[in-house]
């Protein structure tokens, strides 16, 4: 049976971006990991976007991408934020991002806006 | 004081490695001098932002500088809570050194008290992203300079750090103290160079 729209969107969808966003996030030292985001947005096409956010991906995070991966650069917006707007510089449709800190009010529009359906932990999207 | 001149890439399994033989002093000393190699640039965000933390900043690295020191003006926990966070609106030039700044002097502080080999090395990453973040300041939105160990911000902090970890075992504090000043110094350059590009 199908579920109504309302109770899939009280599930928290888990997708592959999770356990990469960990190992972004795990990349930084304690205090940084305190303080910082990290996203990684998957893509319909297949290509992975990855973003910090504020002052964007370190050297340590950088050196995590996959081949094909894209590095998200947008120096003092939030990781989410990055990360869309590498995926529509690259003309990719986002299908689904994880991210390592709730997501703030700003970033939860910007992802409805775009017809994401948020995560009830605050800590992901998907686009269904 | 032995230093490297020639360009080495930041290898931080090497930096463990070379603590790993020092003594849990030298270790914090290290750790200082990696976060004194800040301290200009983060004097000069605090004064260009009207930034009130600088002085309690200044004055727990004074104390982490002092092995003698029994009661430090700040704890680790109460400087890394200065760290500022990306998700507290929009962060002004020069923030991302300031992060690194201040929590080089928290795990200074936690060198201090633990003597431990990854907290050192920590402080010694600040250096490497702070000078990483002054090299990507050039770059195009939605794009980093890939090869940062050619720049000459981040060739100044890796020499720094190896110069510090071939030195913290055969010189006074006082000596390194100096030389990461020193550092600090042509360090500012750069981030106040980037700054007043990016701002003209």
């Amino acid at each position: 049976m199908r579920q109504p729209r309302q109770l899939v969107n009280r599930v928290n969808h888990v997708g592959a971006g999770e356990p990469r966003v960990d190992e972004l996030q795990g990349a930084l030292d304690p205090i940084a990991q305190n303080s910082r985001t990290s996203a990684v947005l998957s893509t319909e096409e297949g290509t992975g976007i990855l973003a910090s956010g504020a002052r964007d991906l370190s050297p340590a995070q950088r050196a995590l991408a996959n081949e094909g991966d894209i590095l998200a650069r947008s120096p003092g917006a939030h990781a989410e934020i990055t990360a869309l707007e590498a995926a529509e510089k690259a003309g990719l449709t986002p299908s689904e991002i994880a991210v390592s800190r709730p997501m703030c009010l700003e970033c939860h529009a910007a992802m409805e806006a775009l017809c994401g359906v948020i995560n009830d932990d605050l800590l992901g999207a998907y686009w269904p | 004081m032995t230093e490297r001149l020639a360009p080495r890439d930041y290898d931080e399994t090497e930096i463990a490695g070379g603590l790993a033989t020092l003594p849990c002093v030298a270790r914090a000393l290290f750790a200082c001098a990696c976060a004194e190699r800040l301290m200009a640039a983060f004097r000069w965000f605090c004064n260009m932002t009207g930034g009130a933390s600088y002085k309690v900043v200044r004055e727990a690295l004074d104390s982490a500088w002092s092995p003698n020191d029994a009661d430090p003006a700040a704890g680790e926990r109460d400087i890394a809570a200065l760290v500022p966070g990306d998700k507290e609106g929009e962060l002004p030039l020069g923030s991302a050194v300031a992060q690194n700044a201040v929590a080089s002097v928290a795990y200074a502080l936690q060198a201090r008290r633990t003597g431990d080999v990854q907290t050192a090395v920590w402080a010694a990453r600040q250096l490497y992203e702070a000078a990483d973040a002054v090299v990507q300041q050039g770059a195009a939105v939605q794009t980093y300079v890939e090869d940062i160990d050619q720049e000459p911000p981040v060739q100044l902090m890796v020499r720094g750090v190896y110069a510090a970890l071939d030195a913290v075992g055969s010189v006074t504090s006082a000596d390194l103290l100096a030389s990461a000043w020193q550092d600090g110094e042509v360090f500012l350059g750069f981030v106040s160079g980037s700054a007043s590009q990016l701002s003209s």
